[in-house]
């Protein structure tokens, strides 16, 4: 038994996982059009935890409001 | 028993609201924001512009002022600014740069079509002094038009707000960023709210729901769980066209024997626990598929999934015995027990309410005839029927004073001489008529309004007392009391009370002890005689041979008279037997000091015989029948 449940569908972690290469590629290549270091910083950490939870299937807010994709 | 009657409360359409408004305010607000903010930044930059535009061009157009001084004629000015380098290198924003005179016209920057500013500044007049902003060729440009007030020249000059533009892209690339972030952070909030909330919305739920459907006392499932099972789960299911078989089940109506007696003298916290103490033997009683409710104060009902008696009656067995065990109560032991009524499905009932009224019937016979439990009979029901009835009635009959006193007359032995009465209670009853105590009297007892009741018959007897005291008539009167009232601490009080109210002397009131239950402690009843005593108050033992504690009574309580019951009376002429009982009983009594009454004479045999026992008073048709008041002072007229 695993110790995270899943709580992502395949399409929701797809959508996550592109969303999250989309706004790293942005934030590091277009930091200009940002302008504000803070803000990408923001970014960043915004996609790569939707790219932990690409990764693993899981998302902690999911979890917190009791909601789950995944069919199991 | 686990029913599928437990609320649904997991509310995914709250959840569902709560993100979607959650949501929605955080969309709305971001938008305000942006759309503020966007503005406020345009308004402000579009501000700084023109200021420093108004500059520009008053620094140009005071050049030009300058050099038009130093000139005689307008072309001078003309050749001059030509030739200067700063007027050559003009800033790449000032889109058009025109100077005119009456006959010559100089454009030194012209990468955009003027005309239509031109024909502004015609229509106004050509003014001293013009200036606006307008969209030409898809650019927004700042214009500011001036002539000199010698009139020699005139200066227009069209200016792009690039850098407006520039800043407003800016702002909104950032604005855009910032509102994509909020919104992230917005949704989390909002998931996290939502299940917070939720969860404490199902929390509360769950706990009303709980208190709805339990008895906050025992835990157990209350009246109107029962009401929703039987209407989901019976009566439902026995309608439904694909059900192979109707179901078939009992409902036994548990009602505990003496519980008002304990709630009477020892209060309610001590009938509580008694009360959750039975509460928990009857739920290790049952298995997992019976139902078990608190249907009222102590009364439960028992819902089994079975019509068989074999089945049934086990599980009754268990029941009486768990019931009928001792209790014990802050070094108290009380033993209640119990009478269980069984009204079986459907045979006995299709609703609830049928049932509930059968299992009450049954039940009710069950006590009154102290047999334990008892299915519900069609062919008897009358009867019980009637005592359920009047049992609903009793209270009402109280508040009402539907209950009068007869007076039957007590007689010395031989000489048949008015000594005393019996005040006998019967009730007045709208529709049955006048109802004699064995009707009623223990509704009464049961039905736990003994003590108003009692304080109606108390008031009326001495009533009636000083009523015959103000005729010149002293006749004592006395009043069957039960052992629950003397477990009333205000009864003696109250009988003081009414003596002093009706100027009655205390003699003149007996109080006769019944034996109608025996379960509260002689100490009890000892004080309450000491009290009475006290007072000044006659006491007596009634019915004396028929209880088991009949000679506790005699050896411990300090009375007046000893009543001898009137089932020794009638059979003492047949059995020889019996009439040595009565005169042991009389001999007995003489020997502790006691005057003996015999009850229920109803021969001249009867009375010649008890006055040959040594029997010195006597009470029974033979002499007088219970009568109204009006006609016992008649009878106390003709007697004397």
């Amino acid at each position: 038994m695993s110790l995270i449940n899943k709580n992502l569908c395949l399409a929701d972690r797809v959508i996550r996982g592109i969303l999250s290469v989309a706004l790293i590629v942005f934030a590091i290549f277009w930091a200009e059009q940002i302008g504000d270091v803070l803000l990408q910083s923001l970014i960043l950490v915004f996609a790569v935890l939707n790219l932990i939870s690409f990764a693993i299937g899981w998302c902690p807010v999911y979890r917190l409001a009791n909601i789950s994709t995944f069919k199991r | 028993m686990s029913t599928n009657l437990e609320p649904s409360l997991s509310d995914n359409s709250l959840r569902r609201r709560l993100i979607i408004g959650s949501l929605s305010l955080a969309i709305a607000v971001s938008i305000i924001f942006i759309v503020v903010a966007y503005r406020l930044t345009s308004d402000l930059a579009e501000s700084i512009e023109v200021k420093a535009f108004n500059k520009q061009f008053n620094w140009f157009f005071r050049e030009l002022e300058a050099l038009d001084s130093e000139q005689n004629k307008p072309e001078g000015l003309f050749s001059k600014v030509l030739k200067n380098r700063v007027y050559q290198n003009l800033d790449a924003d000032f889109v058009s740069f025109k100077l005119s005179s009456n006959n010559h016209s100089l454009q030194i920057r012209d990468t955009l079509d003027t005309t239509e500013i031109e024909n502004v500044i015609r229509n106004l007049g050509f003014p001293l002094q013009a200036d606006g902003a307008t969209e030409i060729d898809n650019q927004h440009v700042f214009w500011q038009f001036q002539r000199n007030s010698a009139n020699t020249f005139s200066l227009l000059i069209v200016r792009k707000i690039s850098s407006l533009d520039e800043a407003l892209d800016y702002i909104a690339n950032r604005l855009s960023i910032t509102a994509f972030l909020t919104f992230w952070l917005a949704v989390w909030a909002a998931l996290a709210m939502a299940a917070i909330i939720t969860k404490r919305f199902e929390a509360n739920n769950q706990k009303l729901a709980y208190l709805a459907m339990h008895d906050p006392l025992t835990g157990l499932k209350n009246r109107t769980y029962l009401t929703e099972f039987f209407t989901t789960q019976i009566e439902q299911q026995s309608v439904k066209p694909h059900q192979l078989a109707t179901p078939h089940g009992a409902l036994l109506m548990i009602d505990l024997n003496n519980f008002k007696d304990v709630i009477d003298a020892f209060g309610h916290a001590t009938g509580d626990e008694l009360l959750n103490e039975l509460a928990s033997r009857l739920k290790v009683t049952l298995v997992e598929h019976h139902l078990l409710v608190r249907y009222r104060s102590d009364a439960f009902v028992i819902w089994l999934n079975t019509a068989d008696p074999q089945l049934i009656m086990p599980i009754v067995s268990q029941i009486l015995s768990c019931c009928g065990r001792e209790v014990q109560i802050s070094n108290k032991q009380f033993e209640v027990g119990a009478s269980i009524g069984i009204a079986c499905y459907p045979s006995d009932g299709t609703d609830l309410d049928t049932l509930l009224k059968h299992a009450d019937i049954a039940m009710f016979q069950a006590k009154k005839f102290r047999i334990g439990a008892e299915f519900y009979q069609k062919q008897l029901p009358e009867f019980s029927e009637r005592q359920v009835l009047l049992r609903g009635q009793l209270s009402r009959a109280v508040e009402l004073k539907q209950f009068i006193l007869v007076y039957q007359p007590k007689v010395s032995l031989p000489d048949g001489k008015l000594i005393g009465a019996e005040a006998l209670a019967r009730w007045q009853h709208p529709e049955e008529g006048l109802l004699s105590p064995d009707s009623f009297i223990e509704l009464v007892e049961q039905g736990g309004i003994i003590h108003s009741f009692s304080r109606l018959v108390i008031n009326e007897a001495v009533r009636q007392v000083s009523v015959w005291l103000a005729t010149g008539k002293t006749i004592p009167v006395s009043i069957n009391l039960s052992v629950y009232n003397l477990a009333d601490i205000d009864l003696v009080p109250f009988i003081k009370e009414q003596l002093e109210q009706f100027k009655v002397p205390a003699h003149l009131l007996e109080v006769e002890l019944t034996e109608s239950a025996t379960m509260v402690d002689i100490t009890v009843t000892k004080k309450a005689f000491t009290d009475l005593r006290n007072l000044g108050v006659k006491l007596s033992i009634d019915d004396f041979g028929t209880g088991m504690s009949s000679f506790a009574y005699l050896r411990e309580l300090d009375v007046d008279f000893v009543k001898i019951d009137r089932s020794f009376v009638a059979s003492m002429m047949d059995d020889k037997r019996n009439e040595l009982v009565v005169q042991g009983l009389i001999s007995m009594c003489h020997s502790m000091g006691k005057i003996v009454i015999a009850e229920g004479i109803e021969t001249e045999q009867q009375a010649h015989k008890l006055h040959e026992l040594g029997c010195g008073i006597a009470q029974g048709y033979y002499f007088a029948k219970p009568c109204f008041a009006e006609d016992m002072q008649q009878y106390m007229e003709h007697n004397n």
